[in-house]
């Protein structure tokens, strides 16, 4: 099998299978439409044949109406007879009923006058009976295997007096209708209807007959093996000639007439010869025991069997009931088709048509299947061809599109010329960067498409094509160039030309490669900028600090001439070493490791470095070093920066030995300070207790000493007394001072005015029988503790008091020396005894005193205790005397922000 | 029968005492006078018990206490009697030379009922003492369970 051949197979393949397809399509589709055609024609016959059926049965419907009818008409002529005259003979019966009964043909099976006998005439009536030639006569029943027994006793008896009856049946003579229940109600309801009972009315069907109204109530019996029967009783009244109702108790008997409905049907049907239709009569009365009085026995085919309790009905296409009442029966006639029936009226079209139809689809089918093989041989001939055509051109397609991919593929734009430099091709870039499509340039001239100009002088640049064209030679890259696209707009390109040979070398054309450089050239500008930039930021880290590169591994690989003259060695006394050489041993192997860790984490370390410079000196570093990292994070060198700050740190030292000091002076006061409250403390207590003693004792002493101590004595007693209470002023005034430098001050405003006149009242004992002139200005509200503030006033005021005794007046002046906003100085000046500025040092020290105690006594502690609380207070005190000329002490105090 | 003494007077200074005797004498109080040396025996006499065990019944109208005291001190006796419930409700007046304030808010702070300082002369001295034994134990309704008052009224 060679290759050809296996292509057909592989393409038939395919064909085949879709001319089979549309075979298949063809054939379904037309069997399909022949189906939908039969079912619609099939449909169209039901129809017809239904309308068929229906219209033989309603004809027929009204053939047996009309016979039934014409048997109750009959009974009704006899019933007229009796009702005429009442005690007619035999003969008269037999002459009005035999006609009656051959009329009906076979359908009556007999008709009978069965008089109303009462119990008590029964004897009579046989009697009479048997008078008449009838010797057997009995009034009787007839049991159940048919034997004759005598009536049993009832009330009454409707006894058989006379009948006629079909060939073959008897007549009944003697048989009592009352002896049957079934009868017995018949007779009842037949009565009630024609006495006009309501309620009988609303149950049973009033016939009307052109004679007038009687009523009748069929008995269905059916003897064994034979056809079902129908009973129907008429009855005849008394004194009821013209057939209208009368009273119960004047029924005088019944004409009864027995039918076979079977019978009657085939009477009534033969004229029709319903081939291929059964038939049924229904007794619907009892809807819950319907009861079959016929069913056709006319079709052969009908497997039906007369049965008075199952009404089968045979199986069959059509079907049509009508009701048919008769004598207050609900009877029924039912039609159902068979075979035999459809069979003769069915035309069968719709089964040609299904026939003819798949005939055709499946001729369509194999039509189009051969039809579609033969294109597909065709077909493949033509492909066969066309690949042959395929194969050949595919080299040429190929070289063509690598050609063309190439070029749409090249990120520089190419454009080529022929050898008169008319352009042959471009690529997209090309296209894109002129701005000319390949289309429109094909055929121009290059210098139309590609206008370049010299970016600096702004005058057209030679084309290189043409340049390449004259010499034949490659044209390099040349710079500055710029391309004026056909849209105006300018780019900075890059471009080179070179020419084109055919295998003998000769110019076919020029290829031109270029490309849009002005990106790039921008990058140039900037990155030429950024490196000045970095070169000048180098300077300046340069100037101000230093810098050491070091690989991984801590190898110094780079140091700036500031770090050299720093660590004072040479360059290539460092590079190649670490770090290690500076070492001073000043930081613990900690404080290195932390650092490396650090680093070597790729986090920048900051701190402050003690380094040996190769002299021995010492020398602090500020140290930033900011690892440099790998792509993975890990660093690949470390570039330390840093300043010298030996000095600060030499300062730091320094300001940190006199904190130190300072917290020990501190702490040594704190000491004192505490050493001094115990003393004070003790003071108070203990020193004076013993001037109490003292004081107590020279009491007690006196007292012992009686009424008249010597005058020695008693001064001796006085000066005790006063050096006790010297000693005592003293050792309170000591204490006062030192509460003074302890005591917690409560800072708020004070109205000095207000303090001024208090002080001066508190100071009454003093200044009593003193002429003192006082002159006391406005003075502003202060910001002081009260109680503190009140000592000085207290301090100045009675040493005013005490150094003017001699004068009269004394003239003693508060007053403002001056004020800023923030503070206020308050003099207080005297006449009094002043004192030499000599002294003027003196005056604030503790015990210090410029006045002899038999002059002025005093403690030499007031003014002590008054500057330290202006002190404390943040004021200056300072005082100008002149000795007799008086004198002026002088404090500053925080003014106070409320006003 | 030795008779219940309604003051107890704390001081260790035997100047003290023999001045504050002489005072209280001039008021005719010295019989209710019992004198402890320190504070302990302040304590003792307090809770009826060493040098005290053998002491009437019942608490004295007030107790001076002076501050510094060896053993133990005038704030310490303060601080056991106001901490105790069946003592806290003796009126304490604490007498001092010192006028610190420091020992004035410790001793209000611990509940004492008065603080007097001290006079410098002997003649205030005997004033403020016999001021103090007339008022706590004359003048002043003693709490429930203080001795009864001496039947003698002291001429004033």
């Amino acid at each position: 099998m060679n290759a050809s051949e296996n292509r057909l197979k592989a393409v038939s393949g395919v064909s085949s299978r879709r001319v089979g397809g549309s075979a298949v399509l063809v054939t379904v589709l037309g069997i399909a439409l022949s189906i939908g055609l039969f079912f619609l024609l099939n449909q169209e016959e039901n129809d017809r044949l239904g309308l068929e059926f229906k219209v033989l049965d309603r004809e027929r419907v009204l053939k047996l109406s009309e016979d039934l009818h014409q048997l109750l008409d009959g009974l009704d002529v006899l019933s007229d007879s009796f009702r005429r005259h009442l005690d007619q003979e035999e003969p008269e019966f037999v002459s009005v009923a035999t006609p009656i009964l051959r009329r009906s043909k076979s359908s009556l099976v007999s008709l009978q006058w069965a008089p109303r006998v009462t119990n008590a005439e029964r004897a009579q009536f046989e009697a009479q009976q048997q008078s008449k030639g009838l010797v057997d006569f009995r009034i009787h029943d007839v049991e159940a295997d048919g034997k004759l027994v005598p009536a049993a006793a009832r009330t009454e008896y409707f006894p058989v007096k006379y009948a006629v009856a079909a060939e073959g049946a008897s007549g009944g003579i003697g048989f009592d209708h009352a002896a049957n229940a079934i009868r017995q109600a018949a007779m009842r309801k037949a009565v009630a209807i024609d006495q006009h009972d309501p309620s009988a009315k609303q149950e049973q069907q009033v016939e009307r007959t052109a004679r007038g109204v009687f009523t009748v109530t069929p008995v269905i019996e059916a003897p064994p093996g034979e056809q079902p029967r129908v009973v129907i009783y008429s009855p005849v009244y008394r004194s009821d000639a013209d057939g209208k109702a009368a009273a119960a108790d004047q029924l005088a008997g019944f004409c009864i007439a027995t039918i076979i409905p079977q019978e009657v049907l085939d009477h009534t049907l033969k004229i029709f010869k319903p081939a291929g239709i059964h038939m049924g009569l229904l007794d619907l009365s009892d809807s819950s025991k319907p009861l079959a009085l016929h069913l056709s026995r006319l079709s052969a085919g009908a497997k039906v069997k007369a049965s008075v309790q199952a009404p089968a009905l045979p199986e069959g296409r059509f079907y049509y009931a009508h009701p048919v009442p008769f004598c207050g029966r609900q009877w029924q006639l039912v039609f159902i088709s068979a075979d035999a029936f459809e069979a003769r009226l069915r035309s069968y079209s719709s089964w040609v048509a299904l026939g003819i139809g798949c005939l055709l689809a499946g001729l369509g089918g194999g039509f189009v299947r051969y039809h579609g093989e033969r294109k597909r041989v065709l077909e493949w001939r033509v492909e066969e061809r066309t690949r042959e055509l395929t194969a050949a051109h595919a080299v040429l397609q190929a070289r063509e599109q690598d050609l063309a991919i190439t070029l749409r593929s090249i990120g520089d734009a190419v454009l080529s010329t022929d050898a008169q430099g008319r352009v042959s091709r471009m690529n997209p870039v090309a296209e894109q960067l002129t701005g000319w499509t390949e289309a429109e340039a094909r055929n121009r001239p290059v210098g139309e498409i590609f206008r370049i100009i010299n970016e600096e002088t702004r005058k057209p640049a030679l084309i290189p094509v043409d340049d390449v064209l004259a010499t034949g030679e490659i044209h390099g890259l040349a710079n500055h160039t710029v391309l004026i696209a056909r849209d105006g707009s300018e780019r900075a390109i890059e471009d080179s030309a070179a020419p084109i040979r055919d295998g003998e070398g000769v110019i076919l054309g020029v290829v031109l490669v270029f490309r849009d450089a002005t990106e790039e050239r921008t990058h140039k500008k900037r990155i030429n900028l950024l490196l000045k930039d970095l070169q000048d930021f180098k300077a300046a880290l340069d100037e101000h600090t230093t810098v050491v590169i070091t690989d991984a591994g801590g190898k110094i690989i780079a140091c700036n001439d500031r770090f050299c003259a720093i660590s004072k060695y040479t360059r290539a006394e460092l590079i190649g070493q670490d770090h290690r050489i500076m070492k001073s041993d000043h930081h613990p192997r900690e404080f290195f490791h932390d650092l490396w860790t650090t680093i070597c984490q790729g986090r920048v370390w900051k701190g402050e470095i003690m380094n040996r410079a190769k002299d021995g000196t010492l020398f602090w570093m500020d140290s930033t070093i900011v690892p440099f990292l790998k792509a993975d994070g890990t660093p690949y060198q470390y570039v330390a920066i840093r300043t010298d700050i030996t000095e600060r740190k030499l300062a730091d030292e320094e300001i940190r030995m006199l904190g130190a000091h300072v917290q020990k002076r501190a702490v040594q006061l704190e000491v004192a300070n505490k050493e001094l409250e115990a003393f004070s403390y003790s003071v108070s207590h203990d020193l004076r207790a013993p001037i109490r003693h003292i004081e107590g004792y020279v009491e007690l002493l006196s007292k012992q000493l009686g009424e008249n101590p010597s005058d020695k004595a008693r001064r001796y007693m006085t000066t005790i007394t006063e050096t006790t209470k010297e000693m005592g002023q003293l050792i309170d005034d000591l204490l006062s001072f030192s509460r003074m430098g302890r005591a917690e001050m409560q800072k708020q405003a004070v109205d000095l005015n207000a303090m001024v006149a208090e002080t001066i009242v508190g100071l009454e004992s003093q200044t009593q029988g003193r002429n003192i002139l006082w002159k006391n200005a406005v003075l502003p509200p202060v910001q002081a503790d009260p109680a503190m503030l009140k000592q000085v006033l207290v301090n100045l005021f009675a040493n005013a008091i005490k150094y003017t005794r001699r004068r009269d007046p004394a003239e003693i002046e508060t007053g403002v020396e001056s004020e800023t906003d923030h503070e206020v100085v308050v003099f207080v000046r005297d006449n009094g005894a002043g004192f030499d500025m000599k002294y003027a040092d003196k005056l604030f020290g503790v015990f210090q005193r410029l006045h002899r105690a038999d002059e002025f006594e005093g403690t030499g502690i007031g003014l002590a205790n008054v500057r330290r609380i202006i002190t404390r207070h943040g004021g200056r005190i300072w005082a100008e005397a002149e000795v007799e000329k008086g004198a002026t002490f002088y404090f500053s105090i925080a003014r106070s922000t409320k006003s | 029968m030795s008779t219940m003494k309604r003051i107890l007077f704390a001081e260790d200074s035997e100047r003290d005492i023999e001045l504050a005797l002489e005072a209280f004498a001039e008021h005719q109080l010295a019989d209710m006078v019992e004198v402890a040396r320190d504070g302990a025996e302040a304590l003792d006499y307090l809770y009826v018990r060493g040098k005290f065990a053998g002491r009437p019944e019942g608490h004295p109208a007030v107790v001076l206490l002076d501050l510094k005291m060896p053993r133990v001190d005038g704030l310490e006796v303060l601080r056991q009697i106001k901490a105790d419930p069946a003592l806290k409700k003796i009126p304490v007046v604490m007498m001092t030379s010192s006028r610190e304030q420091q020992d004035l808010l410790k001793s209000y702070d611990l509940g004492v009922n008065a603080y007097v300082v001290k006079p410098v002369t002997f003649a205030e001295f005997l004033e403020s003492v016999a001021q103090l034994g007339i008022f706590w134990a004359l003048v002043n309704e003693p709490p429930p369970g203080s001795a009864p008052r001496t039947d003698t009224q002291p001429a004033t």
